[in-house]
């Protein structure tokens, strides 16, 4: 399977002045991201808001500039390019926007949308160039008499199938979703997810999938890593992930999805508290101010994201390594 | 079923397009009682916030209410002049938004806030109404109260938000609580502490709850009755365990089957493709005749061109549809046809 995208110990620090005279405070949204998606697989970046997972996203594209840390995108680093090479780099790795409405030009139609990242990359000859664009209309389900038709006459399934035409337009090798199924009604979000499954199975797509949406999740992907205040606290393959979450928070996490019948509510062990501020961290594991299984040693030292059992990484000082005669739990 | 605190009969609320008024909400009748909570479902644009708006008399303008009576402990509030509202609302009904820091005030502290509404309806000295919200505060688990009260709504986090939001509605106990997707916007840790607190709440209460969501998730959690709405219109209304386990309604069913589940709830394997619904909910403007939901259902025929009236299928089991599907009522005592 080919590795298309590494990211090796990624920080961002966003840093400010704490008033006057006060010395430099940094949000740490990322703090030592390691990953890697291969071909055909879908990772999945899960957390609450402000755990870092859209900075993730921003910084793989690399609309921001890491702090530390390497990007490498079908074995090239990427993380301190600049200019042309960028910009050639970059059609590798695409974006499909969370809000449909706001993501697309009200002023180009249908048409111009999808045929824009061509024309800027010119990529594709002009015989060849209305072939393509009838193919990407096709492959996300839109009609032809929809294509000279501006975004403000679509619905926002359609907006959403029309950013994700834009954004297979280069034929990447990474498509970044961040949440993209968040903003639409539940009978148009089966329709996303589904081609979005299509797509991925048929062009060989990798996914680095955001979502705050275990369930959405279980279904997408292939991998999912779990984030908490800029760092991952979890990382398993999807059936292992569900099948036997570690980590505290993530338990808690999926403890916290709403049941799927009236018969099954209130067996469960709620969070207390909110997620503390990104400036103000505690000290050792990031979790320990909400942990129902925090001891002394949590405070002390943050716990290293290690191998539990195989290609099941979690970052606890609680979970037990196990060894492959252990029983699960 | 005990007598209801609220009911609404055959509501019909208009909104004002280029070409008119064009109807929203389409004969509407819901009936809510003490410590209850009716869940209205629906996808965006099928009326379940105007629905809300036009309870609490707070329409927009353009929008407004045709026909219908809103009856809340012995008034019809469609009826009643705009002093007579104020009186009543944050007295006998409260509501609360999806968006608490929109409909906080941002240049009021938290406790002014909460003070200013209890004292505009109880004659309370300014303490007494200040021990009111501390005792709020605690009720809803804001921790740290007593400075809390003195914070501006920025200096919240979007959780602590909506608990003072519901601290304020529920601050002179209301007959009714209308809740608008209050939870949509927090995060799933956050949304199950509160939807935890506002069960307890209403129980300890007696507050009617009309909860408005498009989560089937959030409905299994908190309702005791639902009432799904489709292109303005209610196409089923039932109790939650019967929506869950037999629901009749084409469209009910397939927002039950479009939903991905948690393979640890749903038992079983994670599936390879979610059931879609075919195609879009249809603009106000152009709400097909008949059977709104007829050109995406799968079971239409030409019966469908004619709307189909609300039957009960079992006791207390409304379906607007020619063709429900009743497999699962058969076995019911009373159930089916």
């Amino acid at each position: 399977m080919t590795t298309v995208l590494e990211v090796d110990r990624l920080t961002k620090h966003f840093t400010f002045r704490r008033g006057w005279f006060g010395g430099e405070g940094a949000v740490r949204a990322v703090d030592g991201v390691t990953f890697a998606l291969d071909q055909g697989e879908t990772l999945a970046l899960v957390g609450e808001s402000g755990c870092g997972k859209s900075t993730v996203a921003r910084l793989v594209l690399r609309l921001t500039d890491p702090t530390s840390g390497t990007i490498r995108l079908r074995g090239e680093d990427v993380t301190r390019m600049a200019g042309e090479e960028l910009r050639r780099a970059r059609r590798n790795v695409q974006l499909v926007f969370q809000d449909p409405f706001a993501s697309l030009n009200p002023r180009m139609t249908a048409r111009q949308i999808v045929a824009e990242p061509l024309i800027n990359y010119g990529a594709v000859a002009e015989p060849a160039f209305g072939r393509r664009i009838e193919t990407l209309f096709d492959c996300v389900g839109l009609a032809r008499h929809q294509w000279d038709r501006f975004p403000h006459e679509f619905s926002g399934g359609q907006r959403q199938r029309l950013g994700i035409a834009r954004a297979l337009a280069l034929n990447p090798a990474v498509l970044v979703a961040d949440e993209p199924v968040a903003a639409l009604d539940v009978s148009i979000q089966a329709q996303i997810l589904n081609l979005m499954a299509d797509l991925k199975r048929d062009l060989g797509l990798a996914y680095l999938f955001i979502s705050h949406d275990l369930s959405v999740v279980e279904f997408i992907s292939t991998t999912v890593a779990v984030m908490y205040l800029g760092t991952i606290v979890e990382i398993a393959s999807r059936d292992a992930f569900f099948g036997n979450p570690r980590h505290p928070y993530a338990r808690a996490l999926l403890d916290s999805v709403p049941v799927t019948h009236p018969s099954r509510r209130g067996r469960r062990a709620l969070l207390q508290g909110e997620i503390p501020s990104a400036s103000a961290l505690p000290s050792g594991c990031r979790f320990r101010t909400r942990c129902p299984m925090a001891t002394a040693i949590c405070a002390e030292q943050p716990p290293p994201l290690e191998e539990k059992a195989r290609g099941h990484r979690v970052a606890c000082h609680h979970v037990e390594r196990k060894t492959s005669a252990a029983a699960v739990q | 079923m005990q007598q209801p605190v609220l009911s609404v009969e055959r509501l019909n609320v208009s909104v004002q397009t280029a070409d008119g008024w064009c109807p929203i909400v389409s004969d509407l009748s819901i009936e809510v009682a003490a410590s209850e909570t009716l869940c209205l479902v629906g996808e965006s644009g099928c009326g379940k916030s105007l629905t809300a708006l036009a309870i609490m008399r707070l329409l927009p303008r353009g929008a407004r209410i045709d026909s219908g009576r809103i009856l809340l402990g012995g008034a019809d509030l469609a009826a009643l002049d705009e002093p007579a509202l104020r009186d009543r609302r944050g007295r006998d009904l409260a509501m609360i938004f999806q968006e608490p820091m929109t409909s906080l005030n941002p240049v009021m502290t938290i406790g002014e806030q909460i003070t200013e509404g209890v004292q505009r309806h109880e004659r309370v000295s300014s303490a007494a109404a200040r021990t009111r919200a501390l005792e709020l505060f605690n009720r809803v688990r804001i921790p740290d109260p007593q400075r809390r009260l003195a914070a501006y709504p920025h200096q919240l986090s979007g959780g602590m938000r909506q608990r003072v939001m519901i601290a304020m509605a529920l601050a002179c106990r209301p007959k009714l609580l209308l809740a608008d997707e209050p939870t949509t916007a927090l995060d799933v840790t956050i949304q199950a502490q509160i939807l935890e607190m506002m069960a307890e709440l209403r129980a300890e209460i007696g507050t009617a709850v009309v909860f408005i969501t498009h989560d089937l998730g959030v409905v299994a959690e908190i309702a005791d009755r639902v009432a799904v709405l489709y292109a303005g219109k209610i196409v089923e209304q039932t109790d939650v365990v019967s929506l869950f386990d037999n629901s009749c309604h084409p469209y009910t069913r397939g927002l039950m089957r479009s939903i991905p589940r948690l393979s640890r709830q749903a038992g079983g394997a994670v599936v390879d493709r979610l059931t879609e619904i075919k195609g879009m909910v249809p603009a106000p403007t152009a709400v097909p005749t008949g059977c709104a939901f007829s050109p995406r259902c799968a079971s239409a025929t030409e019966q469908c061109a004619v709307e189909p009236f609300a039957e009960p299928l079992a006791p207390s089991h409304l379906v607007a549809c020619w063709h429900p599907e009743t497999a699962g009522l058969a076995a019911i005592p009373g159930g089916a046809r």
